[in-house]
Protein backbone atom coordinates (compact mmCIF):
# COMPACT_ATOMS: atom_id res chain seq x y z
CA UNK A 1 0.00 0.00 0.00
CA UNK A 2 2.80 2.39 0.94
CA UNK A 3 4.56 1.76 -2.40
CA UNK A 4 1.33 2.36 -4.30
CA UNK A 5 0.78 5.68 -2.50
CA UNK A 6 4.36 6.64 -3.39
CA UNK A 7 3.73 5.81 -7.05
CA UNK A 8 0.47 7.73 -7.06
CA UNK A 9 2.16 10.77 -5.57
CA UNK A 10 4.99 10.45 -8.07
CA UNK A 11 2.42 10.43 -10.88
CA UNK A 12 0.63 13.45 -9.40
CA UNK A 13 3.76 15.51 -8.87
CA UNK A 14 5.35 14.60 -12.20
CA UNK A 15 2.54 16.40 -14.04
CA UNK A 16 2.76 20.08 -14.85
CA UNK A 17 -0.89 20.74 -14.01
CA UNK A 18 -0.23 19.85 -10.36
CA UNK A 19 1.91 22.95 -10.04
CA UNK A 20 -0.72 25.30 -11.48
CA UNK A 21 -2.48 25.33 -8.11
CA UNK A 22 0.72 26.00 -6.17
CA UNK A 23 1.78 28.81 -8.47
CA UNK A 24 -1.73 30.31 -8.54
CA UNK A 25 -2.03 30.31 -4.74
CA UNK A 26 1.33 32.01 -4.23
CA UNK A 27 0.77 34.53 -7.05
CA UNK A 28 -2.72 35.48 -5.82
CA UNK A 29 -1.53 35.87 -2.23
CA UNK A 30 1.45 37.96 -3.36
CA UNK A 31 -0.78 40.20 -5.48
CA UNK A 32 -3.19 40.65 -2.58
CA UNK A 33 -0.30 41.47 -0.24
CA UNK A 34 1.19 43.95 -2.69
CA UNK A 35 -2.19 45.66 -3.01
CA UNK A 36 -2.49 45.79 0.78
CA UNK A 37 1.00 47.25 1.04
CA UNK A 38 0.04 50.14 -1.21
CA UNK A 39 -3.63 50.64 -0.47
CA UNK A 40 -4.18 48.84 2.85
CA UNK A 41 -4.04 51.82 5.17
CA UNK A 42 -6.34 53.96 2.99
CA UNK A 43 -8.81 51.09 2.60
CA UNK A 44 -8.84 50.45 6.32
CA UNK A 45 -9.44 54.09 7.10
CA UNK A 46 -12.32 54.15 4.66
CA UNK A 47 -13.96 51.05 6.18
CA UNK A 48 -13.53 52.25 9.74
CA UNK A 49 -14.30 55.95 9.05
CA UNK A 50 -17.71 55.74 10.71
CA UNK A 51 -16.33 53.83 13.67
CA UNK A 52 -13.57 56.36 14.28
CA UNK A 53 -16.21 58.92 15.22
CA UNK A 54 -17.36 56.75 18.09
CA UNK A 55 -14.18 54.85 18.99
CA UNK A 56 -10.62 55.71 19.63
CA UNK A 57 -8.44 53.54 17.36
CA UNK A 58 -4.98 52.69 18.61
CA UNK A 59 -2.24 50.39 17.35
CA UNK A 60 -1.48 48.67 14.03
CA UNK A 61 -4.76 47.32 12.65
CA UNK A 62 -3.38 46.85 9.11
CA UNK A 63 -1.24 43.85 9.95
CA UNK A 64 -0.42 40.33 8.82
CA UNK A 65 -3.46 38.87 10.56
CA UNK A 66 -5.87 41.24 8.83
CA UNK A 67 -4.13 40.49 5.55
CA UNK A 68 -4.54 36.72 6.09
CA UNK A 69 -8.16 37.13 7.15
CA UNK A 70 -8.97 39.07 3.98
CA UNK A 71 -7.11 36.60 1.75
CA UNK A 72 -8.94 33.72 3.46
CA UNK A 73 -12.29 35.27 2.53
CA UNK A 74 -11.12 36.14 -0.92
CA UNK A 75 -9.58 32.81 -1.86
CA UNK A 76 -12.17 30.51 -0.40
CA UNK A 77 -14.05 30.53 -3.68
CA UNK A 78 -10.98 29.83 -5.80
CA UNK A 79 -9.17 27.19 -3.78
CA UNK A 80 -11.76 24.47 -4.67
CA UNK A 81 -11.05 25.05 -8.34
CA UNK A 82 -7.31 24.67 -7.77
CA UNK A 83 -7.94 21.44 -5.87
CA UNK A 84 -10.23 19.84 -8.45
CA UNK A 85 -7.95 20.69 -11.39
CA UNK A 86 -5.71 17.92 -10.07
CA UNK A 87 -8.00 15.61 -8.09
CA UNK A 88 -10.73 15.62 -10.75
CA UNK A 89 -8.26 14.09 -13.18
CA UNK A 90 -6.87 11.28 -11.05
CA UNK A 91 -9.25 8.58 -12.33
CA UNK A 92 -10.47 10.11 -15.56
CA UNK A 93 -6.92 10.96 -16.65
CA UNK A 94 -5.99 7.28 -16.43
CA UNK A 95 -9.16 6.25 -18.24
CA UNK A 96 -8.62 8.85 -20.96
CA UNK A 97 -4.92 8.00 -21.32
CA UNK A 98 -5.61 4.27 -21.50
CA UNK A 99 -3.31 3.52 -18.56
CA UNK A 100 -6.06 1.77 -16.57
CA UNK A 101 -5.56 -1.09 -19.06
CA UNK A 102 -1.99 -1.37 -17.84
CA UNK A 103 -2.73 -1.08 -14.14
CA UNK A 104 -5.90 -3.12 -13.81
CA UNK A 105 -4.48 -6.12 -15.69
CA UNK A 106 -2.06 -6.44 -12.79
CA UNK A 107 -2.75 -8.02 -9.40
CA UNK A 108 -3.90 -4.84 -7.71
CA UNK A 109 -7.39 -4.66 -6.26
CA UNK A 110 -9.71 -1.90 -7.34
CA UNK A 111 -10.46 -1.13 -3.70
CA UNK A 112 -6.77 -0.54 -3.09
CA UNK A 113 -6.47 1.57 -6.21
CA UNK A 114 -9.39 3.80 -5.18
CA UNK A 115 -7.98 4.14 -1.65
CA UNK A 116 -4.53 5.03 -2.94
CA UNK A 117 -5.95 7.70 -5.24
CA UNK A 118 -7.96 9.21 -2.39
CA UNK A 119 -4.87 9.28 -0.17
CA UNK A 120 -2.79 10.92 -2.93
CA UNK A 121 -5.54 13.49 -3.56
CA UNK A 122 -5.70 14.28 0.17
CA UNK A 123 -1.93 14.68 0.37
CA UNK A 124 -1.97 17.01 -2.63
CA UNK A 125 -4.77 19.04 -1.00
CA UNK A 126 -2.76 19.23 2.21
CA UNK A 127 0.30 20.52 0.37
CA UNK A 128 -1.84 23.11 -1.42
CA UNK A 129 -3.46 24.28 1.82
CA UNK A 130 -0.13 24.30 3.64
CA UNK A 131 1.31 26.51 0.93
CA UNK A 132 -1.77 28.71 1.20
CA UNK A 133 -1.30 29.04 4.96
CA UNK A 134 2.44 29.68 4.77
CA UNK A 135 2.22 32.21 1.96
CA UNK A 136 -0.68 34.17 3.44
CA UNK A 137 -0.03 33.94 7.20
CA UNK A 138 3.76 33.59 7.18
CA UNK A 139 4.44 36.16 4.52
CA UNK A 140 1.66 38.41 5.87
CA UNK A 141 3.23 38.59 9.32
CA UNK A 142 6.67 39.02 7.77
CA UNK A 143 5.55 41.95 5.62
CA UNK A 144 2.94 43.63 7.80
CA UNK A 145 3.85 42.52 11.30
CA UNK A 146 1.46 41.36 14.02
CA UNK A 147 -1.41 43.18 15.66
CA UNK A 148 -5.01 42.90 16.80
CA UNK A 149 -7.61 41.82 14.29
CA UNK A 150 -10.81 43.73 13.79
CA UNK A 151 -13.51 41.56 12.28
CA UNK A 152 -16.75 43.16 11.14
CA UNK A 153 -19.15 40.28 10.63
CA UNK A 154 -22.46 40.15 12.52
CA UNK A 155 -20.84 42.32 15.15
CA UNK A 156 -17.57 44.19 15.53
CA UNK A 157 -15.03 41.90 17.12
CA UNK A 158 -11.58 43.04 18.04
CA UNK A 159 -9.51 39.99 18.77
CA UNK A 160 -6.23 40.61 20.57
CA UNK A 161 -2.99 39.61 18.86
CA UNK A 162 -2.18 36.99 21.49
CA UNK A 163 -5.47 35.20 20.82
CA UNK A 164 -5.17 35.00 17.04
CA UNK A 165 -2.63 32.43 15.92
CA UNK A 166 -4.61 29.40 17.09
CA UNK A 167 -7.73 30.80 15.39
CA UNK A 168 -5.92 31.07 12.08
CA UNK A 169 -4.43 27.58 12.43
CA UNK A 170 -7.94 26.33 13.21
CA UNK A 171 -9.35 28.15 10.17
CA UNK A 172 -6.77 26.56 7.88
CA UNK A 173 -7.34 23.10 9.39
CA UNK A 174 -11.09 23.52 8.98
CA UNK A 175 -10.58 24.80 5.43
CA UNK A 176 -8.41 21.77 4.72
CA UNK A 177 -11.25 19.45 5.82
CA UNK A 178 -13.64 21.37 3.56
CA UNK A 179 -11.26 20.99 0.63
CA UNK A 180 -10.99 17.25 1.36
CA UNK A 181 -14.76 16.99 0.91
CA UNK A 182 -14.53 18.84 -2.40
CA UNK A 183 -11.59 16.68 -3.51
CA UNK A 184 -13.63 13.56 -2.63
CA UNK A 185 -16.58 14.78 -4.68
CA UNK A 186 -14.32 15.43 -7.66
CA UNK A 187 -12.77 11.96 -7.27
CA UNK A 188 -16.23 10.42 -7.37
CA UNK A 189 -17.05 12.23 -10.61
CA UNK A 190 -13.60 11.40 -11.93
CA UNK A 191 -14.16 7.67 -11.38
CA UNK A 192 -17.36 7.90 -13.41
CA UNK A 193 -15.84 9.78 -16.35
CA UNK A 194 -13.51 8.89 -19.18
CA UNK A 195 -12.33 12.40 -19.97
CA UNK A 196 -10.40 14.91 -17.89
CA UNK A 197 -12.52 18.03 -18.25
CA UNK A 198 -15.92 16.54 -17.38
CA UNK A 199 -15.32 15.82 -13.67
CA UNK A 200 -13.60 19.17 -13.07
CA UNK A 201 -16.46 21.12 -14.63
CA UNK A 202 -19.13 18.96 -12.98
CA UNK A 203 -17.59 19.39 -9.52
CA UNK A 204 -17.37 23.14 -9.96
CA UNK A 205 -20.92 23.29 -11.31
CA UNK A 206 -22.17 21.37 -8.25
CA UNK A 207 -20.21 23.63 -5.88
CA UNK A 208 -21.57 26.79 -7.54
CA UNK A 209 -25.13 25.44 -7.54
CA UNK A 210 -24.95 24.35 -3.90
CA UNK A 211 -23.36 27.67 -2.91
CA UNK A 212 -26.22 29.57 -4.57
CA UNK A 213 -28.81 27.43 -2.81
CA UNK A 214 -26.95 27.92 0.48
CA UNK A 215 -26.82 31.69 0.06
CA UNK A 216 -30.50 32.15 -0.85
CA UNK A 217 -32.67 32.52 2.19
CA UNK A 218 -35.82 31.02 0.73
CA UNK A 219 -38.05 28.64 2.67
CA UNK A 220 -37.96 26.14 -0.17
CA UNK A 221 -34.18 25.71 0.22
CA UNK A 222 -34.10 25.82 4.02
CA UNK A 223 -34.96 22.14 4.43
CA UNK A 224 -32.26 20.91 2.03
CA UNK A 225 -29.46 23.21 3.19
CA UNK A 226 -28.27 20.93 6.02
CA UNK A 227 -27.57 18.22 3.46
CA UNK A 228 -25.46 20.41 1.19
CA UNK A 229 -21.72 20.30 1.44
CA UNK A 230 -21.36 24.04 0.81
CA UNK A 231 -23.45 24.83 3.87
CA UNK A 232 -20.47 23.83 6.01
CA UNK A 233 -17.57 25.27 4.00
CA UNK A 234 -17.50 28.73 5.57
CA UNK A 235 -17.98 27.65 9.17
CA UNK A 236 -14.34 28.62 9.81
CA UNK A 237 -15.69 32.18 10.15
CA UNK A 238 -16.94 31.06 13.56
CA UNK A 239 -13.35 30.99 14.76
CA UNK A 240 -13.29 34.77 14.51
CA UNK A 241 -16.33 35.34 16.75
CA UNK A 242 -15.77 36.75 20.18
CA UNK A 243 -16.65 33.42 21.72
CA UNK A 244 -15.84 30.44 19.56
CA UNK A 245 -18.51 27.73 19.49
CA UNK A 246 -16.18 24.77 19.34
CA UNK A 247 -18.95 22.18 19.52
CA UNK A 248 -20.68 23.63 16.45
CA UNK A 249 -17.36 23.73 14.59
CA UNK A 250 -16.64 20.16 15.53
CA UNK A 251 -20.09 19.11 14.35
CA UNK A 252 -19.61 20.88 11.01
CA UNK A 253 -16.17 19.25 10.62
CA UNK A 254 -17.76 15.85 11.25
CA UNK A 255 -20.37 16.52 8.59
CA UNK A 256 -17.61 17.35 6.09
CA UNK A 257 -15.68 14.20 7.05
CA UNK A 258 -18.90 12.22 6.64
CA UNK A 259 -19.20 13.65 3.13
CA UNK A 260 -15.65 12.43 2.40
CA UNK A 261 -16.54 8.98 3.65
CA UNK A 262 -19.76 8.79 1.66
CA UNK A 263 -18.07 9.96 -1.56
CA UNK A 264 -15.28 7.43 -0.98
CA UNK A 265 -17.70 4.55 -0.46
CA UNK A 266 -19.76 5.42 -3.55
CA UNK A 267 -16.53 5.64 -5.58
CA UNK A 268 -15.41 2.22 -4.33
CA UNK A 269 -18.78 0.61 -5.14
CA UNK A 270 -18.96 2.24 -8.55
CA UNK A 271 -15.35 1.63 -9.55
CA UNK A 272 -15.38 -2.04 -8.55
CA UNK A 273 -18.20 -2.62 -11.03
CA UNK A 274 -16.92 -0.34 -13.75
CA UNK A 275 -16.14 -1.79 -17.16
CA UNK A 276 -12.82 -0.49 -18.46
CA UNK A 277 -13.56 0.25 -22.09
CA UNK A 278 -10.95 2.91 -22.90
CA UNK B 1 -3.91 -32.49 -20.71
CA UNK B 2 -6.09 -29.96 -18.91
CA UNK B 3 -6.34 -26.51 -20.48
CA UNK B 4 -4.39 -23.57 -19.12
CA UNK B 5 -7.29 -21.28 -20.00
CA UNK B 6 -10.81 -22.64 -20.13
CA UNK B 7 -13.71 -20.43 -21.11
CA UNK B 8 -17.24 -21.76 -20.87
CA UNK B 9 -20.39 -20.14 -22.24
CA UNK B 10 -19.02 -16.66 -21.74
CA UNK B 11 -21.45 -13.85 -22.53
CA UNK B 12 -21.00 -10.09 -22.39
CA UNK B 13 -23.71 -7.64 -23.30
CA UNK B 14 -23.51 -3.87 -23.66
CA UNK B 15 -27.12 -2.77 -23.31
CA UNK B 16 -28.83 -4.39 -26.33
CA UNK B 17 -25.59 -5.44 -28.05
CA UNK B 18 -24.19 -8.89 -27.36
CA UNK B 19 -20.44 -8.51 -27.83
CA UNK B 20 -19.53 -12.03 -26.68
CA UNK B 21 -22.17 -14.68 -27.19
CA UNK B 22 -21.96 -17.97 -25.31
CA UNK B 23 -18.29 -18.39 -26.16
CA UNK B 24 -16.36 -21.49 -25.11
CA UNK B 25 -12.73 -22.24 -25.86
CA UNK B 26 -9.64 -23.95 -24.45
CA UNK B 27 -6.01 -22.91 -24.53
CA UNK B 28 -3.25 -25.30 -23.57
CA UNK B 29 0.21 -24.82 -22.07
CA UNK B 30 2.87 -23.74 -24.57
CA UNK B 31 0.27 -22.81 -27.18
CA UNK B 32 0.58 -19.81 -29.38
CA UNK B 33 -3.15 -19.46 -29.64
CA UNK B 34 -4.43 -17.32 -32.49
CA UNK B 35 -7.52 -15.34 -31.64
CA UNK B 36 -8.93 -14.34 -34.98
CA UNK B 37 -11.86 -12.29 -36.06
CA UNK B 38 -12.71 -9.17 -38.02
CA UNK B 39 -12.86 -5.78 -36.31
CA UNK B 40 -15.76 -5.70 -33.87
CA UNK B 41 -16.02 -9.48 -33.68
CA UNK B 42 -15.58 -9.57 -29.90
CA UNK B 43 -11.87 -10.43 -29.65
CA UNK B 44 -10.90 -7.48 -27.48
CA UNK B 45 -14.01 -7.84 -25.34
CA UNK B 46 -13.13 -11.49 -24.65
CA UNK B 47 -9.57 -10.52 -23.79
CA UNK B 48 -10.81 -7.76 -21.47
CA UNK B 49 -13.08 -10.31 -19.79
CA UNK B 50 -10.11 -12.66 -19.27
CA UNK B 51 -8.14 -9.76 -17.79
CA UNK B 52 -11.03 -8.69 -15.51
CA UNK B 53 -11.27 -5.27 -17.16
CA UNK B 54 -14.91 -6.13 -17.91
CA UNK B 55 -17.51 -8.03 -15.93
CA UNK B 56 -19.25 -10.86 -17.76
CA UNK B 57 -23.03 -11.34 -17.82
CA UNK B 58 -22.79 -15.11 -17.90
CA UNK B 59 -20.32 -17.97 -18.21
CA UNK B 60 -17.08 -18.85 -16.47
CA UNK B 61 -13.35 -18.49 -16.96
CA UNK B 62 -10.77 -20.80 -15.41
CA UNK B 63 -7.09 -19.99 -15.72
CA UNK B 64 -4.26 -22.19 -14.34
CA UNK B 65 -7.06 -24.48 -13.13
CA UNK B 66 -8.53 -21.77 -10.88
CA UNK B 67 -11.83 -19.91 -11.27
CA UNK B 68 -11.00 -16.32 -12.25
CA UNK B 69 -13.71 -14.67 -10.17
CA UNK B 70 -12.43 -15.94 -6.85
CA UNK B 71 -8.68 -15.96 -7.65
CA UNK B 72 -8.24 -12.72 -9.51
CA UNK B 73 -5.08 -11.60 -7.74
CA UNK B 74 -3.26 -14.95 -7.98
CA UNK B 75 -4.16 -15.38 -11.63
CA UNK B 76 -3.34 -11.84 -12.76
CA UNK B 77 0.08 -12.08 -11.11
CA UNK B 78 0.86 -14.91 -13.55
CA UNK B 79 -0.42 -13.09 -16.65
CA UNK B 80 1.19 -10.41 -18.78
CA UNK B 81 -0.99 -8.46 -21.15
CA UNK B 82 -0.92 -5.97 -23.94
CA UNK B 83 -4.43 -4.72 -24.69
CA UNK B 84 -5.05 -2.88 -27.95
CA UNK B 85 -3.14 0.42 -28.03
CA UNK B 86 0.17 0.80 -26.19
CA UNK B 87 -0.73 3.67 -23.85
CA UNK B 88 1.74 4.79 -21.20
CA UNK B 89 2.50 7.73 -18.96
CA UNK B 90 3.82 9.81 -21.82
CA UNK B 91 5.58 12.38 -19.66
CA UNK B 92 7.71 9.68 -18.05
CA UNK B 93 10.61 7.68 -19.50
CA UNK B 94 10.33 4.08 -20.67
CA UNK B 95 12.34 2.99 -17.63
CA UNK B 96 10.10 4.91 -15.19
CA UNK B 97 6.98 3.50 -16.81
CA UNK B 98 8.24 -0.04 -16.34
CA UNK B 99 9.34 0.72 -12.79
CA UNK B 100 5.85 1.98 -11.93
CA UNK B 101 4.13 -0.98 -13.56
CA UNK B 102 6.42 -3.40 -11.73
CA UNK B 103 5.12 -2.01 -8.43
CA UNK B 104 1.55 -2.71 -9.51
CA UNK B 105 2.59 -6.27 -10.38
CA UNK B 106 3.46 -6.77 -6.73
CA UNK B 107 6.81 -8.27 -7.63
CA UNK B 108 10.27 -7.04 -6.88
CA UNK B 109 11.72 -6.12 -10.24
CA UNK B 110 15.25 -4.76 -10.08
CA UNK B 111 16.63 -2.06 -12.36
CA UNK B 112 18.76 -4.77 -13.99
CA UNK B 113 15.66 -6.78 -14.95
CA UNK B 114 14.00 -3.65 -16.37
CA UNK B 115 17.11 -2.96 -18.45
CA UNK B 116 17.28 -6.59 -19.61
CA UNK B 117 13.62 -6.44 -20.65
CA UNK B 118 14.16 -3.18 -22.51
CA UNK B 119 17.18 -4.75 -24.18
CA UNK B 120 15.10 -7.76 -25.23
CA UNK B 121 12.64 -5.52 -27.07
CA UNK B 122 15.43 -3.33 -28.48
CA UNK B 123 14.73 -0.22 -26.43
CA UNK B 124 17.64 -0.15 -23.99
CA UNK B 125 19.29 2.82 -25.69
CA UNK B 126 16.04 4.79 -25.31
CA UNK B 127 15.30 3.77 -21.72
CA UNK B 128 15.71 7.32 -20.42
CA UNK B 129 13.67 8.95 -23.21
CA UNK B 130 10.15 10.11 -22.49
CA UNK B 131 7.54 7.84 -24.04
CA UNK B 132 5.93 10.78 -25.84
CA UNK B 133 9.00 10.88 -28.10
CA UNK B 134 8.52 7.22 -29.14
CA UNK B 135 7.26 6.05 -32.54
CA UNK B 136 4.27 3.71 -32.69
CA UNK B 137 6.55 0.71 -33.25
CA UNK B 138 8.62 1.60 -30.20
CA UNK B 139 5.49 1.95 -28.10
CA UNK B 140 4.30 -1.47 -29.31
CA UNK B 141 7.62 -2.96 -28.23
CA UNK B 142 7.43 -1.20 -24.89
CA UNK B 143 3.91 -2.64 -24.61
CA UNK B 144 5.35 -6.12 -24.92
CA UNK B 145 8.15 -5.23 -22.48
CA UNK B 146 5.65 -4.25 -19.78
CA UNK B 147 3.74 -7.48 -20.41
CA UNK B 148 6.78 -9.72 -19.89
CA UNK B 149 8.45 -7.65 -17.17
CA UNK B 150 7.26 -9.80 -14.25
CA UNK B 151 8.02 -13.06 -16.09
CA UNK B 152 4.40 -14.26 -16.48
CA UNK B 153 3.47 -17.75 -17.60
CA UNK B 154 0.67 -16.59 -19.85
CA UNK B 155 0.96 -13.69 -22.28
CA UNK B 156 -2.12 -12.09 -23.80
CA UNK B 157 -1.28 -9.88 -26.75
CA UNK B 158 -4.14 -8.02 -28.38
CA UNK B 159 -3.14 -6.94 -31.91
CA UNK B 160 0.49 -6.28 -30.93
CA UNK B 161 1.57 -5.64 -34.53
CA UNK B 162 -1.35 -3.42 -35.43
CA UNK B 163 -0.38 -0.42 -37.54
CA UNK B 164 3.25 -1.45 -37.94
CA UNK B 165 5.24 -1.58 -41.16
CA UNK B 166 6.34 -5.03 -42.46
CA UNK B 167 9.70 -4.80 -40.74
CA UNK B 168 8.08 -3.83 -37.43
CA UNK B 169 5.59 -6.69 -37.80
CA UNK B 170 8.43 -9.13 -38.40
CA UNK B 171 10.26 -7.91 -35.29
CA UNK B 172 7.16 -8.41 -33.15
CA UNK B 173 6.55 -11.83 -34.71
CA UNK B 174 10.11 -12.94 -34.00
CA UNK B 175 9.84 -11.68 -30.44
CA UNK B 176 6.61 -13.62 -29.84
CA UNK B 177 8.14 -16.81 -31.23
CA UNK B 178 11.25 -16.29 -29.09
CA UNK B 179 9.12 -15.85 -25.96
CA UNK B 180 7.20 -19.02 -26.76
CA UNK B 181 10.12 -21.22 -27.75
CA UNK B 182 12.92 -19.92 -25.52
CA UNK B 183 11.01 -18.58 -22.52
CA UNK B 184 8.22 -21.20 -22.58
CA UNK B 185 5.39 -18.68 -22.49
CA UNK B 186 1.89 -19.63 -23.45
CA UNK B 187 0.63 -16.89 -25.73
CA UNK B 188 -2.82 -15.74 -26.74
CA UNK B 189 -2.41 -13.62 -29.84
CA UNK B 190 -5.34 -11.65 -31.12
CA UNK B 191 -5.35 -10.47 -34.72
CA UNK B 192 -7.55 -9.86 -37.71
CA UNK B 193 -4.76 -10.97 -40.01
CA UNK B 194 -4.98 -14.64 -40.94
CA UNK B 195 -1.48 -14.77 -42.44
CA UNK B 196 0.06 -13.40 -39.26
CA UNK B 197 -1.66 -16.10 -37.21
CA UNK B 198 -0.74 -18.82 -39.69
CA UNK B 199 2.92 -17.88 -39.44
CA UNK B 200 3.23 -18.22 -35.69
CA UNK B 201 0.22 -19.85 -34.04
CA UNK B 202 -0.23 -23.59 -33.54
CA UNK B 203 -3.90 -23.40 -32.51
CA UNK B 204 -6.55 -20.83 -33.23
CA UNK B 205 -10.14 -19.83 -32.84
CA UNK B 206 -12.12 -17.68 -35.23
CA UNK B 207 -14.94 -15.64 -33.82
CA UNK B 208 -17.47 -13.40 -35.47
CA UNK B 209 -20.23 -11.34 -33.86
CA UNK B 210 -19.10 -12.71 -30.53
CA UNK B 211 -19.66 -16.34 -31.53
CA UNK B 212 -17.14 -19.07 -32.14
CA UNK B 213 -16.96 -20.05 -35.81
CA UNK B 214 -14.21 -22.65 -35.59
CA UNK B 215 -11.44 -23.73 -33.21
CA UNK B 216 -8.54 -26.13 -33.66
CA UNK B 217 -5.01 -26.63 -34.96
CA UNK B 218 -4.01 -23.96 -37.44
CA UNK B 219 -2.45 -26.33 -39.99
CA UNK B 220 -5.49 -28.62 -40.08
CA UNK B 221 -7.99 -25.81 -40.26
CA UNK B 222 -6.21 -23.99 -43.05
CA UNK B 223 -5.36 -27.04 -45.16
CA UNK B 224 -8.92 -28.25 -45.48
CA UNK B 225 -10.25 -24.93 -46.65
CA UNK B 226 -9.99 -23.16 -49.97
CA UNK B 227 -8.10 -19.99 -50.74
CA UNK B 228 -7.69 -17.65 -53.60
CA UNK B 229 -4.44 -18.54 -55.32
CA UNK B 230 -3.08 -16.24 -58.00
CA UNK B 231 -0.96 -17.81 -60.76
CA UNK B 232 1.08 -15.64 -63.08
CA UNK B 233 1.51 -17.70 -66.26
CA UNK B 234 2.54 -17.00 -69.84
CA UNK B 235 -0.83 -18.08 -71.32
CA UNK B 236 -3.87 -17.45 -69.14
CA UNK B 237 -6.49 -18.70 -71.60
CA UNK B 238 -4.73 -22.00 -72.27
CA UNK B 239 -4.02 -22.52 -68.59
CA UNK B 240 -7.66 -21.89 -67.68
CA UNK B 241 -8.91 -24.23 -70.40
CA UNK B 242 -6.70 -27.20 -69.45
CA UNK B 243 -7.38 -26.72 -65.75
CA UNK B 244 -11.14 -26.73 -66.36
CA UNK B 245 -10.78 -30.00 -68.24
CA UNK B 246 -8.55 -31.53 -65.56
CA UNK B 247 -9.62 -33.67 -62.62
CA UNK B 248 -8.83 -30.90 -60.12
CA UNK B 249 -11.82 -29.53 -58.32
CA UNK B 250 -12.06 -25.75 -58.20
CA UNK B 251 -14.71 -23.77 -56.49
CA UNK B 252 -13.88 -20.91 -58.81
CA UNK B 253 -11.49 -20.24 -61.69
CA UNK B 254 -11.21 -16.88 -63.47
CA UNK B 255 -8.85 -14.47 -65.21
CA UNK B 256 -8.51 -11.08 -63.54
CA UNK B 257 -5.95 -8.35 -64.22
CA UNK B 258 -4.11 -10.69 -66.58
CA UNK B 259 -3.66 -13.27 -63.85
CA UNK B 260 -5.25 -16.63 -63.24
CA UNK B 261 -7.28 -16.73 -60.01
CA UNK B 262 -8.12 -20.13 -58.57
CA UNK B 263 -10.21 -20.83 -55.51
CA UNK B 264 -9.03 -24.20 -54.32
CA UNK B 265 -7.66 -26.16 -51.39
CA UNK B 266 -4.09 -25.42 -50.56
CA UNK B 267 -2.93 -29.03 -50.76
CA UNK B 268 -3.61 -29.02 -54.55
CA UNK B 269 -1.34 -26.07 -55.30
CA UNK B 270 1.92 -28.04 -55.87
CA UNK B 271 0.07 -30.54 -58.07
CA UNK B 272 -1.53 -27.75 -60.09
CA UNK B 273 1.89 -26.17 -60.57
CA UNK B 274 3.35 -29.47 -61.84
CA UNK B 275 0.31 -30.02 -64.05
CA UNK B 276 0.68 -26.59 -65.69
CA UNK B 277 4.42 -27.01 -66.26
CA UNK B 278 3.87 -30.49 -67.76
CA UNK B 279 1.40 -28.89 -70.15
CA UNK B 280 4.02 -26.38 -71.31
CA UNK B 281 2.65 -23.46 -69.34
CA UNK B 282 5.35 -21.28 -67.80
CA UNK B 283 4.49 -20.49 -64.19
CA UNK B 284 6.16 -17.23 -63.18
CA UNK B 285 4.73 -16.86 -59.69
CA UNK B 286 2.20 -18.34 -57.27
CA UNK B 287 0.66 -16.28 -54.51
CA UNK B 288 -1.82 -17.54 -51.96
CA UNK B 289 -4.11 -14.74 -50.92
CA UNK B 290 -5.41 -15.65 -47.55
CA UNK B 291 -7.67 -13.15 -46.00
CA UNK B 292 -10.11 -13.61 -43.25
CA UNK B 293 -13.10 -12.64 -45.34
CA UNK B 294 -12.40 -15.40 -47.88
CA UNK B 295 -11.83 -17.85 -45.11
CA UNK B 296 -15.17 -16.90 -43.58
CA UNK B 297 -16.82 -17.55 -46.93
CA UNK B 298 -15.57 -21.11 -46.84
CA UNK B 299 -16.79 -21.58 -43.29
CA UNK B 300 -20.26 -20.12 -43.56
Amino acid sequence: MYSLVKIELYKVFSRKRSYIGFIAIVVIVLIAQAAMLWEGQAMHEFITSNLSNAFYMQGNLVNGYLMTYLVLNFLWVHVPLLVVIVTGDLFSGEAHGGTFRLILTRPVSRLKLVSVKFIAAYIYTFVLMFLFAISSLGLGILLFGKGDLMVIFTAINIIPETDLLWRFIGAFVYGFIGMLAIASLSLLFSAMANNSLGPILTTMAVIILFTLITSFNFDIFRSIKPFLLTNYLDSWQGLFSYTVKLKALLFDSMVLILHCLIFYLITVIYFRQKDILT
Amino acid sequence: MSPLVEINNLTKRFKSITAVDNLSLSIFEQDIYGFLGPNGSGKSTTIRLILTLLKSNAGSIRIFGLPLNSNKKTILSRIGAFVEKPDFYDNLSAFKNLKILAYYSNTSVSSRIIEETLDLVGLLDRSKSKVKTFSKGMKQRLGIAQAILHDPELLILDEPASGLDPSGMRDIRNLIMFLNKERNKTIILSSHNLQEIEMIANRMVIINKGKKIVEGEVAKLLDTHSYYTVFEVNNNLKAKAILEESTFKFEKIEIKENKLHLFCQRKYIPQINTFLVNNEIEVESIKVEQNLEDYFLTLT
